[in-house]
């Protein structure tokens, strides 16, 4: 403590200042004073005596105004009660009286940290200062209004929910004495022995509403027990025990919802996800496997398909061939009816002793239309009977067409003798008067290479013909 | 209960622009200042009370 008359620091046990040689007996007394009422208010407002502690607290300051713990804790029981700028009033004139070492410095700026919170709360007094004005001129719902808006806004605003309670009262509406009761019975969990709040309550009486069993509590406190007196310790030791300490705003509930969230997204993607996954791709294997088999039925089928359609165009080719044949004959040869016709042509031309026509005709023959073996010996017959003689009188005019004679005479034509030289070896293959011939129609032809080969054909293929030697002969002149 | 008289007993709440005349304003006297006064007024007397020292011709 200070001498109140140097002002110079003295120990708290001594009597009289070292400095100025001032008694501090009275001195001392008058801070021991505002101590005990410091501890009295400090045990009140432990039991949520808040009224019967800011009583205290003034007393206290009024022996002491320097004493900055009771300053403080009077600070703090405003701001539980809603009087923020109360509060801040008592911690500024704390930190004025004593600069250093302040629990006010931590309180003040734990209140000017949040700018907003500090926004709402004297919002909040302007509204129920406007209210108190309304309720006042008799405007009593605009307060209600506001004052419904204040205590929303900051529900330990002890003043307001009295204000509100007492309008509810006034109204003598049973719902609205329910609300205010209500409202008392809330605001006496932060403040048990407010006068007011006693007498509002006792007021209301007759109204119940849940738990309504506070004011019975309140009958039964007990008598404070007998005051306590400060130890004789120094000022600087003496350490201001404040239970009513703002809470601090905790980040462990957020911290924990994010520790949530990240291992709920982790459950998600380890034991979910990979499960979902699972199932999808059984059903897409199941869809595409299905799909496969689907795919290679199709294929069997269209392959199926595909053989029968090329049997069945096989078979039509076959009739059609067959029908044609019937009807009118195939490319290349003759018809069955042609064929039978000229065959029926041929024997009675072979009947009547007319060989070459009969040759001729037989020569149209198709023998492979002939289906009965008769018909094919009748055809061997006539065709050995014929043929030969039919070669040989080819060959005679193709030879006189050679050599310009008979019908050509003067008239040699090589064409028409390779002609007629051709159809003799036609009708018989073994013909070496017409091989010798050809062979010499085309050595005049200059076509060595033909002619060349009849030589050679009548050398090799007939050695014992006439016509060897003189095949032998021109193969000589061509440089064989 | 007695509305008006009640109503009358709830006074204005102390907002932000009138926290510094308040803070000013507080400047009651409590008992160490009333203490402090009687000791200096009593300092004051005894100084009046004390003859002064007076040189001799």
């Amino acid at each position: 403590m200070n001498c109140p008359r140097c002002q110079a620091k003295v120990v708290f046990t001594k009597r009289i200042c070292e400095n100025c040689g001032q008694d501090l007996t009275n001195y001392h007394h008058i801070v021991s004073m505002s101590n005990q009422y410091y501890n009295q208010a400090l045990e009140q407002a432990n039991v949520r005596d808040l009224s019967g502690a800011v009583v205290s607290l003034r007393r206290s300051l009024e022996f002491n105004k320097r004493n900055t713990n009771a300053r403080n804790l009077l600070g703090l029981i405003y701001y539980e009660e809603g009087e923020v700028v109360s509060a801040l009033s008592e911690w500024v004139i704390s930190k004025n009286f004593q600069d250093q070492y302040n629990d006010a410095d931590h309180y003040i700026s734990e209140v000017q940290a949040n700018p907003n919170k500090l926004d709402v709360y004297n919002q909040t007094i302007k509204k129920y200062n406007s209210a108190l004005y309304s309720a006042k001129h008799g405007d009593e719902d605009m307060a209600i209004i506001q004052l419904k808006k204040v205590v929303g806004m900051n529900p330990n605003f002890i003043r307001a929910s009295q204000l509100l309670a007492l309008l509810y009262m006034a109204t003598d509406r049973r719902d609205n004495k329910i609300r205010a009761k209500r409202l008392l019975l809330k605001i006496q969990k932060v403040d048990v022995t407010n006068t007011r709040t006693i007498q509002y309550l006792n007021e209301l009486k007759d109204v119940h509403v849940k738990g309504d069993e506070v004011p019975r509590k309140v009958a039964e406190v007990k008598p404070p027990e007998p005051k306590k007196v400060l130890p004789k310790v120094e000022t600087d030791a003496y350490k201001t025990i404040t239970p009513y300490k703002e809470e601090k705003p905790s980040v462990l509930p957020f911290i924990n919802v994010i520790v949530g969230v990240v291992i709920g997204m982790a459950l998600m993607g380890f034991l979910i996800m990979p499960h979902i996954n699972a199932s999808r791709s059984k059903q897409e294997n199941s869809a595409f496997k299905k799909y496969s088999e689907e795919k290679a039925a199709k294929d069997s089928d269209v392959s199926s398909l595909k053989e029968q359609v090329a049997e069945l165009e096989k078979e039509n080719s076959e009739l059609k061939e067959e029908n044609k044949e019937l009807q009118g004959g195939s490319e290349g040869g003759e018809s069955m009816k042609d064929s039978y016709e000229d065959f029926i042509a041929a024997i009675e031309a072979f009947q009547n002793g007319d060989k070459e026509s009969a040759a001729k005709s037989l020569e149209k023959v198709n023998p492979a239309v002939l289906s009965s073996d008769t018909a094919k010996e009748i055809y061997d017959k006539i065709k050995e009977k014929t043929f030969a003689e039919m070669s040989e009188v080819v060959f005679k005019e193709g030879r006189d067409a050679y050599n310009g004679e008979g019908e050509y005479a003067g008239n040699r034509d090589f064409e028409k003798a390779i002609e007629l030289l051709e159809k003799a070896l036609s009708y018989n293959e073994e013909n070496t008067d017409a091989m010798y011939f050809l062979g010499r129609c085309y050595q005049q032809q200059s076509d060595a290479e033909q002619a060349k080969k009849y030589y050679n054909q009548i050398i090799n293929d007939y050695p014992t013909s006439k016509r060897v030697s003189e095949a032998k002969s021109r193969l000589r002149e061509l440089g064989e | 209960m007695n509305f008006e008289a009640e109503l009358a007993k709830f006074q204005p709440s102390l907002e932000v622009d009138r926290a510094e005349d308040a803070i000013y304003n507080n400047n009651t006297m409590d008992v160490t200042d009333l203490l402090h006064s009687i000791i200096q007024d009593k300092g004051k007397k005894e100084k009046a009370n004390t003859v002064e020292w007076v040189e001799e011709s």
